[in-house]
This record gives structure tokens, C-alpha cells and sequence, in this order.
């Protein structure tokens, strides 16, 4: 018997079951067979023979079945060793066949690891921002909650102590009913003290959000009572960085302005609601200062409430709404207006901000991953030509066309697993840029990491790579080998089959479609920031440094101790070297919430109904702080003027919008507005100031003389002729001289804080550009491969139009026009896509329409030049051939 | 029948042994094998034929064996196994272990006679 076991063994293989079991049978009927034989042999009767054969073997049946179930298991487990086996050698042919052609190999895995790295990378944001269940329980359920106001646009209200109250008895369709209202607090008595995130919340907050501590309690209701609410909530970040994560952390002390508390419970790391790095929870009981704990005019809580199980938002909507409706009519002075409410799911409040333009990112990246499949099945089409010869062969000596697929697509599959572990290296790395880069502005930022998920996507993304680029090209070149002809055929000779031409100019085409749609994107982001950025503010933001810190209010003495500390501190660095011009208010531009504007109304103009009077945001500012801002004074007098004079009154300068509305037609200056039953008069006129977004001029803003100004934070404003950050240290020296360890908030130019306000516009467009040009770089190299491809194939095509007088200029338009083809295509495919594509982008361009016109030509005219380029590099070689060498060589 | 030890786990090693050993001359079918165990241990380690089979296939199992279908001597189709380069080491190694454990039990009985 020939022994050779391994080949053998792939015809011997009884495939089904039923071939198990027969042969079985077989073997034992021949031992019984030979064995009653035997026995008649040895002088038995073939009755008593056949009787004693079977007494001799026994149980048949058990035997039967026994050897039935081994043999099974053992054809199953051959099968899969087989399988196995296969598969190994496929991959160990296709890793050869890729090591062959090293350069080819390495464009795309390059190419791949940048498309799925990107998409990847874009995933991991999506997830951690979008996609992360918030750290509450029933997340879906916990809103938020703003009453509303028809002379507030904000669209952000919020309530009084007292109405939280009414809020929290009234709303049954509400398991709880909670506010907060979030600022920052001095913490440590050091030389250095430093300023954290705090927020003062009432009883029902923690209640609502339903996040149970990590460590010790929350806040309890005897908690929120004046006198005995000097209990506090940290966060896991303030207890590992400045508790040393001390597990015996509950019951420690800690100073907040200047004031001790005691620590009850110690939140879970990714709890920091309501802002990022939120390091501090305490009662709201603790503000008692009289313009907010006591009235129900002093609006300065936000509300949060847990709809209760079965309650749709719109019902819990509406039992706001009526409650406001009720307390309008109870309490018209402080109601009256406010008498509608909007919801919103603390999700939507947190991440709303940057969905639409992180869908676009991931929808930009997911047309980049396209460009990327397409120009990688490109290349193995191109590469598929040059192997015609090998596969026909294969066919020739017996591999099917399933087999030859299956080889082919393994190559596809093990360039794109190698391609996405390249990528995953990419995304780990691309990640931690994004993040150390959007950890300060974008929501949910510390949630964005590579995990399992994310990995699986990785592989997921991979495989479907894989087959898209390698599907088609595999199919191609399985296709139509007519054996003996290809194997007879010269490949020198041949102008190549139209049908492998079409589906590459294909191919090319849609690249270029793809890369056209992704660059007007990122030009009209472009576009859009450029805008946004050299949108006049309002002030002149260069040669600033802003300071800003609280002047921690003496107990025993009032208001005016205050306002005499600012004027001291404002004096003090007036006279630092280089100082231009100094002054002081509340809140600058672009340093957080600038307050509630306050109703008012113009003495002699009809009164308009109590809740829809126009509102004034009230700016106190000490003498030269409109002038250190720049801010245009455009009639009429500074508050220098009248700074100090006690006989002159209440007086303000209003900005320029301010006074067109109100006194529209002629000049305001000496009249007077009312706010809270106080007439203010009008001695000046001042520019509008964009003073929360760069895209957006708030409303109306009166300057008034800070006396009065209750509260200790100051945004200091300093001006001079160098360079501001220079200017810090002195400055922080100089305050620190006038307020012993005064702590700072931020000492920084004030560029810098316009800069932070498109930080995410900048996060955006700088993706979305990296996206466009990496699409536009792939087109480019697939343009100019299929070229190259062509010339190749045509030099003996062109060596003969050569020689018979074809100038070189012509054979080098042939070529252009060929490669210029598909580009030209693309190109109006790409522009129509993107006019249909932009569309969704609307919402996140600045003052630029979605069919910006110069975006449109300007990319038209990119994408134009950059094919130009890719396709005459190879064509000037097509006319440069040398006719009689080239025909020669043949 | 006489003699068919208590411990199953005993006759099945044996009788794995044993088939190697049988199959270590040459490719046999199965019931050449089970002739051949007969013959040779005069009866003494006498099971019933039809265990062998399920032992046989065990061992093609284990890659010790391997079976090929084939024509018998009186041209019949019959299954032929024949060891493998594996089933070769396993037979050596079971040998000497058998040989020990043999000599030892036989010292042991022998000394307590004595």
C-alpha cells in the first residue's frame, strides 16, 4: 500500500456523516464474516457458527455505536485541522506575495493605518462624548429646566431660593427637583492659594442626579439650613490631588474662602456635573448675600429635575410651565413674565454643543475611509494586472475561481489587519493629542479613550475594509483570465483591456468625487473661522492682560471697604512700568457668565406688559476700564468723568445698540432709563462688545461707576505697549503688595481668552482640514498611479506614434487628456455631492453660506491644478520615450 | 472466558499496548489483529472480539494508528490500520513501562510467597 498519508487523506475523507456510519458497518460485518467463515472451516454448522461469532464479539450494537461516535469526532476535528491548514497556508502565501512587492505593500498599509487610525480615533470622540452613558442612573430622565421669559432671549432663566421652594413642593411629575448654581472659591490659607470649581447646590440636587458618592454621603436635607450647612461634597479628582486620596478623608477640614468645612462625601471619578472638573459641592444656603437669599427677585439657580418613570418630557414640561403661570399671577412683581418653560435632558445641555459638528467630523472621516478603500483597490486593480499572468497560470494547473478569490481576498484581508493595527497605534496615539488638545472646552473630554469597544470597532472597520478594497479587484482578476490566451499573450504587446481601463478611471473618478466633497468642507470651515476670528470684537483685545481673582470680603465691614480695596488695587498697578491704562469690572468679556440682565424702562415711552420690558445687562467698571479695553467711546463721557462725584447720581454709558433701540432717532445722553425702580441717567455712549461668543453681540449693556458693586470677583484689565504676558509677574506682584496671598483665577493676556472661545470651531476646522488634505494627497498618488500604469502600458503605442512624426507635445496631450478624464468627472460629481453634503454644516458655518461660491471655484481650481500635476508628472514620460530603443527592446 | 481483570482502565491500556505491538509487523485488518492477540496469548487475555474495534478507533484517534480500506486475502473490502511514526514511539514507551511495572508486581508476589 503507497503511504501518503497527507495527500492521501484529502480524497480518503468520508465528507458526511452517513459515510461514517457506513464504514463502520462495513468493518465490523467483515470481522463477523470472516469469523463465522472460521468457524465453519473448523467443522461448525454455518447456524451454530454464525450463533457462536456473535457470542464471540459481543454487544454489537454498543460496539457499533461507540466506534460510530470516535470516528465522527475524529473526522470533525480533521476537517477543522484541515480547514486550519488551509487557511495558514493562505496567509503564508499572501504574507510572500506581500513582502514581493514591499513598496506597494507599505503605500498601503501607510494608507490604510492614516483611513482607519483617523476613523477610529473619530470613533473613540464620538463614543466617550456621545455615545457614554452619562454617570447617572436613568440618565434619560434627569432634565433640565429653565423658565422662560419673553424679554429674555437667553433662554437660559433661572429661579430664586424661594421659588425653588414652589419648584420642589409643586412638581409631582418629578421624583426630584434640585439647583445649583456653579462659581470657584478660593481653597487653601498658603502663601499659594488657588482657586477651585465649586457649586452651590439645594437639597434635591444630589437627589435628582441620583450618582451615588464613592466614598461617605451626600448632602443631607438638615444640611441645607442656615447655620448648620458646613458640610461639603469633593470630587475624585480634589480628593486624589489635594487629599492625597486619603481614605480617611470624610470628616477632614476644608478652607473655602477663608472659611473651614467638613467633608462628607467623596464623589466617583466621572462625576462633575455641573461643569467640567467641578471640585466642590456645597448647600446653597451658604449665599446670603441680600440681592439673592431672600427676594424672589434674585434669580441665580439653575434647576435640574428626575422625571418621574412614565412621565414624557413634554408632560413634565407642562407642569412647569402651569406652575410659572400660577406664580405669575401670585407674585406679579417678580413673576410677572416669566411664564413659560422649556426642558431639556442634561445630555442634550452637555453634549449638544458639539454634536452636529462631531457627526459631520465622523461623516467627513467615514468619505476619508472611501477614499482611502478606493484608492487601495486602485492600487491591487493595478497590482492585479501585473499578476494576470500568475493567476492565469494557477487556473492552468487547477485552482478554481473560488480558490483564487479566496487567495486574493486573503491578501486583501491580512494587508488590512495589519493596516488596522497600524491604525489602532495611530488612533491610541491620535487620542491622547486630541484629548491633551480639547480637554478644557470639550464636553466630556476625560470619557474619550481607546477601550475594548473601541478596539472592536478597529477590527470591525478592518475586515470591511478589507473586502470592500479587495472584493472587487479579486473578483477582476478571477474574472475572464482566459487561460491560454493570457499565458500566450505578450503583456508588452497589449494596450491593456478596456474593461480593466474603465473600472480604474472609475475608481479614480470617485476618488476625486470623495476628495472634492471632503476639501469644500474643510474650506468652508476654513472660510467660516477665518471669519469668526477677525470678527471685531468690539474691543481691542492685543496688548492686554487680564488678572482675575476676588477680593475675599471683610465680614464686618461693606460694600464700600470693597470698593476702596479695588480702587487700591487698581492705583497699585496703574503705577507697575509699562502699564498704559488700568481698570476693573465684574466679568470681562469672554470669562464666563456676565450675569442676568435686568428689566428696565424709559420714563415717557409707553410701558410695555410687566414681563416683556426690554433688559439691560448691567456692567459695573471702575474709571479707565473702558479705556484699557479699547472699547470706542462714541458720544458723550466716560464714567472717569463722574467717578467719585456724589451729586451727580445714579449714571451709566450704554452701549450703541442700547441707545438706538431706546432712543432711536436722536442722542440719549442725559436721558434717563429705570431699573429697579431707580432712575438711571445716560452720560455716554460706548461701542457694542461681543462678550460670550465671537458669532453673536449680546444685548443691550450699560456701564455703570462699580460703588455699589456688591460683589468681591474683578476681572482686572491692564494695558500696555509690549507684550502683555510679560507684564504678569509684575502685576501679580503688585496686587499681592495691596492684598496679602491674594489668590488669581487666571493672570493671562486676553487674546488668550478670545482664543479659547473658538477653541472648538478651531478643534473642528483643523480636522476637517487634516481630513481634506489627506483625501486630496490620496487622489493625487491614486491619479497618478493609474497614469503612470497607462503610459506604461502605451509606451510601445507611443514609441510608434513617435517614430512615425508625432510631435512630443501631442502624444503628451493623448496622455493628459486620458488621465484628465476621470478628474474633470470627479470633479463635477464632487461639486453637486458637496452642494447636497454642506447642507447638514449649515448650523456650524459662520457667516458663510454652505454654497459659498469662492469656496466652490477655489476647490474646483485646487482640485483642478493638483490633477494637472499628478497626471503630467508620467505623461511627460510618454512623450520623452525614445521610438527606436522601446521598439527595439521587444 | 476466564480471567477478564475487574480494572477497565487496566484492559483498555493493555489491550491499546498490545494492538501496537500486533500492528508493529505490518498493516493488518481488524480481525487479523484480534487473531493474532488470540493466537499468541493462548486465550489468556481473552475479551470479547467486539471491544476491539472501539480501541482501534481510539487510537486512529490519537494519531497513534492510521487506516486505509484495502483488499483481504480473500478479496474482500477490508480496513487495514497500520501504525504511525507516532503510534511507534508510543509503543516503545508503553513497552518499557510495561515491562517494569510487570517485573515489579511479579517481585512482589514472588517475595510474598517466599
Amino acid at each position: 500500500m503507497p503511504r501518503l498519508s497527507g495527500v492521501r487523506r484529502l480524497f480518503r475523507l468520508p465528507r458526511a456523516e452517513r459515510d461514517v456510519a457506513a464504514a463502520v458497518d462495513d468493518e465490523l460485518r467483515f470481522h463477523l464474516q470472516m469469523l463465522t467463515e472460521q468457524l465453519i472451516g473448523s467443522g461448525h454448522a454455518p447456524e451454530e457458527a454464525r450463533r457462536e461469532a456473535m457470542r464471540r464479539f459481543g454487544d454489537v450494537d454498543r460496539v457499533r455505536r461507540s466506534c460510530y461516535d470516535i470516528s465522527t469526532e475524529h473526522e470533525a476535528s480533521m476537517r477543522r485541522t484541515e480547514q486550519w491548514t488551509t487557511l495558514w497556508q493562505d496567509v503564508k502565501y499572501a504574507a510572500r506575495s506581500l513582502r514581493r512587492a514591499p513598496g506597494f505593500s507599505l503605500v498601503i498599509l501607510v494608507t490604510l493605518a492614516l483611513g482607519i487610525g483617523a476613523t477610529t480615533a473619530m470613533f473613540s470622540v464620538v463614543r466617550g462624548v456621545l455615545l457614554r452613558p452619562l454617570p447617572f442612573p436613568d440618565a434619560n430622565r434627569v432634565v433640565q429646566l429653565w423658565p422662560e421669559n419673553k424679554g429674555d432671549n437667553s433662554g437660559h432663566g433661572s429661579v430664586s431660593s424661594l421659588e425653588l421652594e414652589d419648584w420642589r413642593r409643586d412638581l409631582t411629575r418629578f421624583t426630584a427637583v434640585g439647583g445649583y448654581s456653579a462659581g470657584e472659591m478660593v481653597y487653601g490659607d498658603g502663601p499659594e492659594p488657588t482657586y477651585v470649581r465649586t457649586s452651590h447646590v439645594s437639597d434635591g440636587f444630589f437627589e435628582t442626579m441620583g450618582a451615588p458618592p464613592m466614598l461617605g454621603r451626600v448632602l443631607r436635607p438638615e444640611e441645607h439650613v442656615v447655620g448648620s450647612d458646613h458640610a461639603v461634597v469633593v470630587s475624585h479628582a480634589f480628593w486624589q490631588q489635594q487629599l492625597g486620596a486619603d481614605p480617611q478623608a470624610l470628616g477632614r477640614s476644608v478652607r473655602l474662602d477663608d472659611k473651614a468645612y467638613t467633608i462628607v462625601g467623596v464623589m466617583p471619578p466621572d462625576f462633575s456635573f455641573p461643569a467640567p472638573r467641578t471640585a466642590v459641592w456645597l448647600s446653597s444656603s451658604l449665599i446670603t448675600e441680600a440681592d439673592v437669599c431672600c427676594g424672589r427677585e434674585g434669580r441665580w439657580l439653575s434647576v435640574v429635575g428626575r422625571l418621574r418613570p412614565g412621565v414624557t418630557p413634554e408632560q413634565g414640561r407642562a407642569q412647569v410651565a402651569a406652575l410659572l403661570q400660577r406664580l405669575a399671577e401670585t407674585y406679579p412683581a417678580s413673576n410677572a413674565g416669566w411664564t413659560t418653560a422649556s426642558l431639556e435632558r442634561v445630555r442634550d445641555v452637555i453634549v449638544g454643543p458639539v454634536r452636529r459638528g462631531l457627526l459631520v467630523l465622523f461623516g467627513a472621516v467615514g468619505l476619508l475611509l472611501i477614499v482611502v478603500c478606493v484608492n487601495v483597490a486602485n492600487l491591487m486593480l493595478v497590482r492585479g494586472s501585473a499578476r494576470e499572468r500568475e493567476l492565469a497560470l494557477r487556473a492552468a494547473i487547477g485552482a478554481d475561481r473560488g480558490r483564487i478569490v479566496r487567495l486574493l481576498l486573503t491578501e486583501s484581508l491580512l494587508l488590512a489587519l495589519i493596516g488596522g493595527l497600524l491604525g489602532v497605534l495611530t488612533a491610541w496615539w491620535g487620542v491622547r493629542a486630541l484629548v491633551a488638545l480639547s480637554e478644557h472646552f470639550l464636553p466630556r473630554a476625560a470619557d474619550i479613550r481607546v477601550d475594548g469597544g473601541v478596539l472592536t470597532f478597529a477590527i470591525l472597520v478592518s475586515i470591511a475594509t478589507g473586502a470592500l478594497f479587495g472584493l472587487w479587484p479579486a473578483l477582476r482578476a478571477s474574472a475572464g483570465t482566459g487561460t491560454a490566451t493570457m499565458l500566450r499573450e505578450d503583456a508588452r504587446g497589449s494596450v491593456g483591456s478596456g474593461a480593466a481601463n474603465r473600472a480604474r478611471a472609475a475608481l479614480v473618478t470617485m476618488e476625486v468625487a470623495l476628495a472634492v466633497v471632503l476639501v469644500v468642507g474643510a474650506g468652508l470651515m476654513l472660510r467660516s473661522f477665518e471669519r469668526l476670528t477677525s470678527a471685531d470684537p468690539g474691543f481691542r483685545p492685543d496688548n492686554v492682560l487680564l488678572a482675575r481673582f476676588a477680593i475675599v470680603p471683610d465680614p464686618r465691614a461693606g460694600p464700600s471697604k470693597l470698593a476702596a480695596d479695588r480702587q487700591r488695587v487698581v492705583e497699585r498697578v496703574r503705577a507697575v512700568p509699562g502699564v498704559l491704562s488700568v481698570g476693573a469690572t465684574k466679568n470681562a468679556p469672554f470669562t464666563g457668565n456676565p450675569g442676568e440682565p435686568r428689566p428696565f424702562t424709559i420714563p415717557g415711552q409707553p410701558t410695555p406688559p410687566p414681563g416683556e420690558e426690554p433688559r439691560v445687562l448691567l456692567q459695573p467698571a471702575t474709571p479707565g476700564y473702558l479705556r484699557a479695553m479699547g472699547i470706542p467711546l462714541l458720544a458723550g463721557q466716560d464714567i472717569d468723568a463722574v467717578y467719585g462725584d456724589t451729586t451727580v447720581g445714579t449714571v451709566a454709558v450704554i452701549s450703541r445698540r442700547m441707545a438706538e433701540r431706546a432712543w432711536p432717532g436722536r442722542s440719549p445722553i442725559g436721558e434717563s432709563f429705570v431699573f429697579a425702580g431707580r432712575p438711571v441717567r445716560v452720560i455716554g455712549v460706548v461701542g457694542d462688545v461681543r462678550s460670550t461668543r465671537l458669532d453673536s453681540i449680546g444685548g443691550f449693556t450699560a456701564y455703570m461707576p462699580d460703588e455699589s458693586m456688591p460683589r468681591a470677583a474683578m476681572s482686572l484689565i491692564v494695558r500696555t505697549n509690549g507684550d502683555p504676558a510679560a507684564l504678569a509677574g509684575p502685576v501679580r506682584a503688585a496686587i499681592r503688595e495691596t492684598m496679602p496671598g491674594q489668590a488669581f483665577q487666571e493672570v493671562v493676556p486676553l487674546r488668550e481668552k478670545l482664543s479659547e472661545a473658538v477653541s472648538t470651531p478651531r478643534l473642528f476646522t483643523v480636522l476637517v482640514g487634516i481630513f481634506g488634505v489627506l483625501a486630496l494627497a490620496l487622489a493625487a498618488v491614486g491619479l497618478y498611479g493609474v497614469v503612470s500604469y497607462t503610459v506604461r502600458q502605451r509606451e510601445r503605442e507611443m514609441a510608434v506614434r513617435l517614430a512615425l512624426g508625432a510631435p512630443p507635445s501631442r502624444v503628451l496631450g493623448l496622455m493628459l487628456r486620458q488621465g484628465m478624464t476621470p478628474v474633470a468627472l470627479g470633479l463635477a460629481l464632487g461639486l453637486v455631492g458637496a452642494i447636497g453634503v454642506t447642507r447638514i454644516m449649515r448650523s456650524l458655518l459662520f457667516e458663510v453660506s454652505a454654497t459659498d461660491p469662492a469656496t466652490y471655484v477655489g476647490v474646483a481650481v485646487l482640485l483642478g491644478m493638483v490633477g494637472l500635476l499628478a497626471s503630467y508628472l508620467p505623461s511627460r514620460r510618454a512623450a520623452s520615450v525614445h521610438p527606436a530603443l522601446t521598439l527595439r527592446g521587444d | 472466558m476466564a480471567n477478564v481483570p475487574e480494572d477497565l482502565d487496566l484492559v483498555q491500556g493493555t489491550l491499546d499496548v498490545l494492538i501496537l505491538k500486533t500492528l508493529s509487523w505490518g498493516p493488518r485488518h481488524g480481525y487479523a489483529v484480534a487473531r493474532w492477540l488470540y493466537d499468541t496469548s493462548d486465550d489468556v487475555l481473552r475479551v470479547e472480539e467486539g471491544a476491539l474495534y472501539p480501541a482501534l478507533h481510539r487510537l486512529e484517534r490519537r494519531g497513534w494508528i492510521e487506516s486505509e480500506w484495502g483488499l483481504s486475502e480473500n478479496n474482500r473490502r477490508a480496513k487495514y490500520y497500520q501504525l504511525t511514526r507516532q503510534g511507534r514511539q508510543q509503543l516503545r514507551a508503553k513497552s518499557t513501562s510495561w515491562a517494569r511495572y510487570a517485573g515489579a508486581v511479579s517481585k512482589v508476589l514472588s517475595t510474598a510467597t517466599a
